[in-house]
């Protein structure tokens, strides 16, 4: 999939602004705060709405122009859009028939195999929990057993155990070959899906690819380590005297949180450094390369 | 941002100033947003349900007659229908609530709430000066007026056009067109002209639509009662703001009006209209010319 130049307008109110990327097979999280443009561009990406500027390409097609190309993708909207008195297997059914698929028996067994869903379920979508109706939406988007699947905000009100399983579900559908993308702003769940993150701030793009390869380009922004040691003071005014690290706080008898703005230095030298001062060194954390941290420095507190 | 490198490449955009690469359209542009932004903001478009209540309420006012008469049109036989309908300039008297209401209303929500709000500081931060500030909203201001004064009595036109009660001709019926079309713009001009003169002199909208009302109503009750009971020449009834350009409509319409007889002519009429917009648009400039303004 490749977004180019992409751009989305409603009045004067621009969502989506001049965004490029390409996505691969795998599971990549889109992620960015409320409002930022994920459900716009996602509808974007699916041909739902056409961009005022700049060309979607999936399978080599305008998903908005082109069937073959919009067949391609599977889409699970925010909204909770099933009909609430259709049985689970019905509603698969109907998305199968609508998406021409030649075998839809099959095609609905094997999507609710896929989403580990019971296809002998009598009860009404409207009685089924949340997670299950989520479950119901994603086994909709892959009964045509798309290459793509868009999944916008699916983690929203389902429980830490229900997350799980979708979670499960993304990776599998991305080990699987699919190309798999997930808007969220849940960055704690987010963190489990991989590492390959698009982040969209106030319509743009902020920064794409491997959220701790992003953290290290930061170059404007210190990392903070936990250094656990025999000799945290010790330690600390050795790192400080060689110029390694920028800041340093004594966290107890036996850790000690610095800051440096040159990551790839400070690993390099801090072994040697301990050993010529006889500090036995126990742990080295980063506490600040984490996928939160990554986002609140690219979209702001 | 061109770049659509594989996304296993990671990358930080910049998120800052970008520079603007799309068409500048410079003064005229920014004389067409201004234009449109004050026009949504009169009409409520955009914005909640009961700003637009106030502004559709006075248009369907203003059109309903015009409805009525075309309904009726089509019902009556041609001779009743005749008598029934009343000419294009007499139009105006069943409009006249409506426009005077439109009158009151839209200046002071376009002048007063930009300078209360400091509005006029940003705009004047833009290619935009006080001259083409002030011929912006003069063109906004007058086109919501022209939506009642030109809008009814146009569409009576075509519907009545349409049901064969219009003009017996193609060219009398754009003879009638055009004057239907410059009576509106000379009201348009002449009503926009006194209310914004009235919110150039104060920042409180209600004030400045009070003093409006107050200024049209109240010449009218002094010049009439100056030629009616003290006997004056009917020439000061040329400083009845309520009254002249609805009947300088008659005389661009060809009737005479119901200042017939008094020794009205349609010149004067002119000359009138024309001053007072001239004097209207002059106090506006000097107070706009002379306001200090913070950016």
């Amino acid at each position: 999939m490749i977004v180019d130049n992409v751009s989305k307008s409603f009045g004067s109110l621009v969502a989506v602004s001049d965004v490029s990327f390409s996505i691969e097979p795998g599971v990549t999280a889109l992620l960015g705060p409320n409002g930022a443009g994920k459900s716009t561009l996602l509808r974007v990406m699916c041909g739902l709405t056409p961009p005022s500027s700049g060309s979607v390409t999936v399978a080599g097609g305008n998903p908005r122009t082109d069937a073959a190309a919009r067949a391609r993708i599977g889409l699970v909207p925010q909204q909770d859009g099933v009909f609430e008195r259709d049985r689970l297997h019905d509603f698969v059914h109907l998305a199968a028939v609508l998406s021409g698929v030649t075998d839809p028996d099959a095609a609905v067994a094997g999507a609710l195999d896929a989403v580990e869903l019971d296809p002998a379920l009598e009860r009404p979508l409207g009685a089924f929990s949340k997670g299950m109706r989520q479950r119901a939406k994603v086994a909709a988007a892959l009964v045509h057993d798309p290459a793509v699947i868009l999944l916008d905000e699916p983690l929203n009100g389902l429980d830490p155990k229900q997350r799980r399983q979708m979670i499960t579900l993304f990776h599998r559908l991305g080990e699987e070959g699919r190309t798999v993308v997930v808007s969220s702003h849940v960055l704690e769940e987010v963190e489990r899906f991989g590492t390959r993150v698009l982040v969209i701030a106030k319509g743009r793009l902020a920064a794409q690819g491997d959220f701790r390869a992003i953290r290290a380009l930061m170059n404007d922004q210190p990392l903070t380590y936990r250094i656990g040691c025999s000799d945290p003071r010790a330690a600390a005014a050795t790192l400080l005297t060689e110029g390694v690290i920028v800041s340093c706080e004594i966290k107890g008898a036996d850790s000690v949180e610095i800051t440096t703005t040159d990551a790839a230095a400070f690993r390099r030298r801090l072994p040697a450094i301990c050993s010529a001062a006889s500090i036995r060194l126990e742990e080295l954390s980063p506490l600040d390369a984490d996928l939160e941290s990554v986002f609140r420095y690219l979209v702001g507190p | 941002m061109t770049d659509t490198g594989a996304a296993h490449e990671a990358r930080i955009y910049e998120q800052g100033y970008r520079r603007y690469d799309g068409a500048r359209t410079g003064v005229p542009g920014a004389i067409k947003t201004l234009v449109g932004h004050s026009v949504r903001a009169v009409l409520g478009l955009g914005r909640a349900a009961r700003h637009k209540v106030m502004p559709l309420a006075v248009i369907a006012f203003a059109f309903t007659p015009a409805v009525v008469f075309v309904g009726v049109a089509a019902l009556l036989p041609g001779d009743l229908e005749e008598g029934f309908l009343p000419s294009y300039a007499e139009y105006y008297g069943f409009v006249s609530a409506a426009l005077f209401l439109f009158t009151a209303f839209v200046a002071p929500e376009l002048l007063c709430t930009d300078r209360r709000t400091g509005m006029l500081g940003v705009y004047l931060a833009s290619p935009l000066d006080r001259r083409t500030y002030l011929l912006g909203k003069t063109i906004a201001i007058s086109s919501i007026l022209a939506i009642v004064t030109i809008g009814p009595p146009l569409l009576l036109l075509i519907a009545l056009s349409l049901e064969d009660a219009g003009p017996p001709t193609w060219s009398e019926g754009i003879r009638l067109g055009l004057r239907i079309i410059a009576s509106g713009a000379m009201m348009s001009a002449f009503y926009a002209a006194i209310s914004m003169a009235v919110s150039a002199t104060t920042d409180r909208k209600g004030a400045a639509t009070a003093t409006t009302l107050g200024l049209l109503v109240g010449s009218a009750i002094v010049t009439n009662g100056l030629v009616e009971g003290g006997g004056l020449s009917t020439r000061i009834l040329l400083g009845d703001l309520l009254n002249l350009p609805l009947q300088l409509a008659f005389r661009i319409h060809g009737e005479q009006g119901e200042w017939t007889g008094r020794e009205v002519s349609t010149e004067l009429m002119w000359l009138a209209t024309i001053g007072i917009i001239a004097l209207c648009a002059g106090w506006v400039w000097d107070r706009y010319r002379r306001m200090l303004v913070s950016r």
